[in-house]
């Protein structure tokens, strides 16, 4: 009998005292920073905790000197309430963010506020191992700018723009830096820069910002749907992202929808979706059809350029405007029927476009049943993945620190 | 609504969870002694007899005697009794309800099915027959009635699963916003659940089927309609307002293509679900004589093994369909397997013609395949979903001494 139980994997056993008590704190340090500062009151109705457990967990935290207690709390019927709040110069944290053409970093104190940010151009020195070196010169600029001490860093998080093995902390493929396959980014980062590392794909960082400081502040289940080259969706379902069996959930740049075409593209070919809506694929659309116009020279726009056109009445423009909403009103259905979502934020060089987010909405009121998502226009804009990047790094520093 | 906080680590929640992890070694693997609990489970010995106690005081837990000594006294060996309550699930049909009746190991004690005519198919009277069913089970199988602790029903419907409201059922009559949940809590004394059916069916592939171990994947089913349950990271997504997985409206590029006519794209359902299939074949059988005749859905598709060109045709385009249903989903959720299931869905030469057509695809690689519960997927599903709540509601303290 006992034999049948051996060869079950033993389940995770209840926490000793300690470790539980490191939990609450957790917990507690968990619901400080989605609401920046909160009266003890009002955490520990949130925290769920008993008062004995709760104030164990609050002096735990305060011992660990990352969170400080101040009677700023606004005053209830005379009494002035305790509150906490984190203590920003307990440390600091490096957000960076790795695209196609651009290295991004940021420096953040412990409070997510941005001291400097940096960067430089990827096009020449795309390797893994120019862009570490890179980033290295960045971070010791951004901490003498801000004289702070290098012992101060905590932790740092970095956005890939590729398929990216957060488990293992290593980034499989991706089409738009030369030489990157299976790189590991994060032991990389690592022992460049001496302090723990996360790393995750560059349109969840985005969204992981947006959910932080962003459109979608708050929210548990919505879609940040990334347009620029390529198309991707980030996905916060029930409060978390989804990253699916081999971390490619989101890839939606190669959905069908009706008006794409369906021909098999070759591996590492634009998806269908992207090949029409994708900035390349509307600039296309653009000169198709400004030749088939007839109308003399066309100067090359871009995307949103194209669709600002649209708004002053060129009616090339405002065709290739309304076949791209149209389009991307599809997959944006599509998408909020599978996942029920009702808010999508769009991002990237061609998301950003208002007009686009105008044509699409309008499309998609037509449709009356069963889903009826809203779109907005990030409002972080090209700074959301640095903005994720930061929060994650603060995850990863609050809970090496707690 | 707002979120609950999620309160983690209270005493009586603590013992709970131990509870919890020594009632799952008791049933997975059957009769122990404590000794071994404590060596599997990671507790402390006193944990696990005091945790041993509070089962065997609500009844889950009786020792069976001594088991063999490895040298000093023998130890007393123990067993989960799975007859201390039973569960029970409900299958709304467009046609029947189905009922089973299972032991707390989710063994079927018994099983019934009654015809559901257009007629009394009306909420109060789909109440009453789902009230009478489990009472006329209970005392087929000499079950007093508070024998049963759970009650889980599936329906065919966009379900709030949390206030037990079916918010949509188009199969039946008169179904919009019915509060079946209250209504069913006034016939029986135990927790009701209401369910979407399909979301139950992938539960039931999760827990027994096709998809067992498997923390993301998709159920798709097709017969009257289609749909699909979603599991992410190991349980079901119903999404922010209960219609995750509504995959008959989806848009997708060949509806219009084969059917010109159709732009209403609530239609996907229509056309791919079994009367759809039936619908067309008829159309296409008024022209020739030679068509031969069929019952339901699965005929035009054993018709296409057999070689006929026109069952052949028909089940390429819906399986054209099928394929990029698949692969939306696929890209959207990267799920390690898609299973098909439903009357039309889990035919193999379905499969077959989908699997074919996503070799061409660039970019998702999904494994498909077919669901292995078939009819009972959804039953199976009821049971399993209910067996955690049935044994947690006896361990709170506030029940067992109420009654």
């Amino acid at each position: 009998m006992s034999k049948t139980l051996t060869t079950i994997s033993p389940p995770r056993g209840v926490p000793q005292r300690h470790l539980l008590k490191q939990m609450d704190a957790r917990g507690v340090l968990h619901q400080l920073r989605e609401r920046d500062f909160a009266s003890l009151d009002l955490l520990g109705r949130h925290a769920g905790l008993s008062s004995s457990r709760f104030s164990a967990a609050v002096s735990f935290l305060v011992k660990t000197g990352l969170v400080e207690k101040t009677s700023n709390g606004k005053s209830n019927a005379g009494r002035r309430n305790n509150a906490l709040r984190i203590n920003a110069a307990f440390g600091h944290v490096l957000g960076v963010d790795i695209g196609g053409s651009n290295l991004r970093v940021a420096l953040a104190d412990m409070n997510g506020r941005v001291l400097g940010k940096w960067s430089a151009s990827t096009k020449r020195t795309s390797s893994p191992a120019m862009v570490i070196e890179q980033m290295r010169k960045g971070v010791a600029y951004l901490l003498e700018q801000a004289s702070v001490p290098r012992r101060s860093l905590l932790a740092v998080a970095a956005g890939a723009p590729g398929i990216t093995d957060g488990d293992a902390g290593v980034v499989v493929t991706t089409s738009y830096l030369k030489g990157w396959k299976d790189v590991p980014l994060r032991s990389l980062l690592e022992s460049a820069l001496r302090i723990p590392a996360a790393v995750e794909n560059d349109v969840r960082m985005a969204a992981i910002g947006e959910n932080w400081r962003g459109a979608a502040r708050g929210v548990g289940n919505f879609v940040f749907l990334a347009i620029g080259t390529g198309i991707a969706a980030g996905v916060f379902a029930n409060g978390r992202l989804i990253h699916g069996t081999d971390w490619t959930a989101g890839e939606v740049g190669y959905m069908h929808v009706p008006g794409v075409p369906e021909e098999a593209a070759r591996h590492g070919a634009p998806g269908s979706l992207e090949s029409v809506i994708g900035g390349e694929g509307i600039r296309k659309q653009w000169l198709r059809s400004r030749n088939g116009a007839g109308v003399g020279v066309t100067r090359s726009l871009s995307a949103t350029e194209i669709f600002e056109h649209a708004q002053t009445g060129d009616l090339v423009a405002k065709g290739v405007l309304n076949r791209s909403a149209k389009i991307l009103a599809y997959a944006v259905y599509n998408i909020s029927l599978v996942l029920n979502c009702g808010l999508f934020i769009l991002g990237g060089g061609v998301g950003m476009s208002s007009p686009l987010r105008d044509a699409t909405q309008r499309f998609l009121e037509k449709y009356d049943e069963p889903a009826q998502p809203k779109l907005m226009v990030s409002s972080l804009g090209q700074d959301a993945q640095l903005v994720g990047a930061i929060r994650l790094a603060l995850s990863k520093a609050d809970h090496q620190s707690v | 609504m707002t979120k609950e906080p999620e309160i983690i680590g209270r005493p009586p929640l603590l013992r709970q969870t131990n509870a919890q992890i020594l009632l799952r070694l008791l049933r997975e693997a059957g009769p122990c002694s404590k000794a071994d609990l404590v060596r599997a489970s990671g507790l402390s010995a006193p944990s696990v007899t005091n945790v041993v106690a509070h089962l065997a005081r609500a009844g889950l837990v009786e020792p069976i005697g001594e088991g063999d000594s490895t040298g000093g006294r023998p130890p007393d060996i123990l067993r989960f009794r799975a007859e201390r309550g039973c569960v029970a699930g409900v299958e709304i049909r467009s046609d029947s309800l189905r009922f089973l009746l299972a032991d707390l190991d989710g063994r079927e004690i018994g099983k019934a099915a009654v015809p559901l005519q257009r007629p009394s198919s009306s909420p109060p009277l789909v109440c009453k027959g789902i009230a009478e069913g489990v009472r006329e089970l209970l005392s087929k199988l000499s079950q007093p009635e508070e024998q049963l602790l759970e009650l889980v029903v599936g329906v065919p419907a966009i379900v709030n699963v949390q206030e037990g409201v079916v918010m949509a059922l188009s199969a039946l009559k008169d179904w919009s916003n019915v509060p079946l949940g209250a209504m069913l809590a006034r016939e029986f004394r135990c927790n009701v659940t209401i369910e979407n059916d399909t979301n139950l069916a992938a539960q039931g592939e999760y827990y027994r089927g096709a998809a067992q171990g498997e923390k993301n994947f998709v159920f798709i089913t097709i017969g009257q309609g289609v749909g699909a349950g979603i599991f992410v990271n190991g349980s079901i997504y119903r999404g922010s307002q209960w219609t995750a997985g509504e995959i008959g409206y989806l848009r997708v590029p060949n509806i219009s293509r084969e059917h010109p006519t159709i732009h209403n794209y609530g239609k996907l359902e229509k056309l791919l679900g079994a009367p759809g299939i039936l619908k067309s074949w008829q159309a296409n059988r008024r022209g020739s004589r030679k068509h031969p005749k069929v019952n339901c859905a699965a005929d035009v598709f054993d018709l296409a093994a057999a070689g006929n060109a026109e069952a052949k045709r028909l089940l390429k385009q819906r399986a054209t369909l099928l394929a990029d249903i698949v692969l939306d989903l696929a890209l959207i959720l990267n799920p390690s397997v898609i299973l098909l299931g439903g009357e039309v869905g889990n035919h193999p030469r379905l499969l077959q013609e989908v699997e074919v057509l996503l070799q061409g695809s660039e970019f998702a690689i999904v494994r498909v395949g077919l669901g292995s519960l078939g009819q009972s997927a959804v039953l199976s599903g009821a049971i399993c979903s209910a067996l955690d709540p049935a044994v947690l509601g006896l361990l709170q303290p506030s029940e067992s001494t109420g009654s």
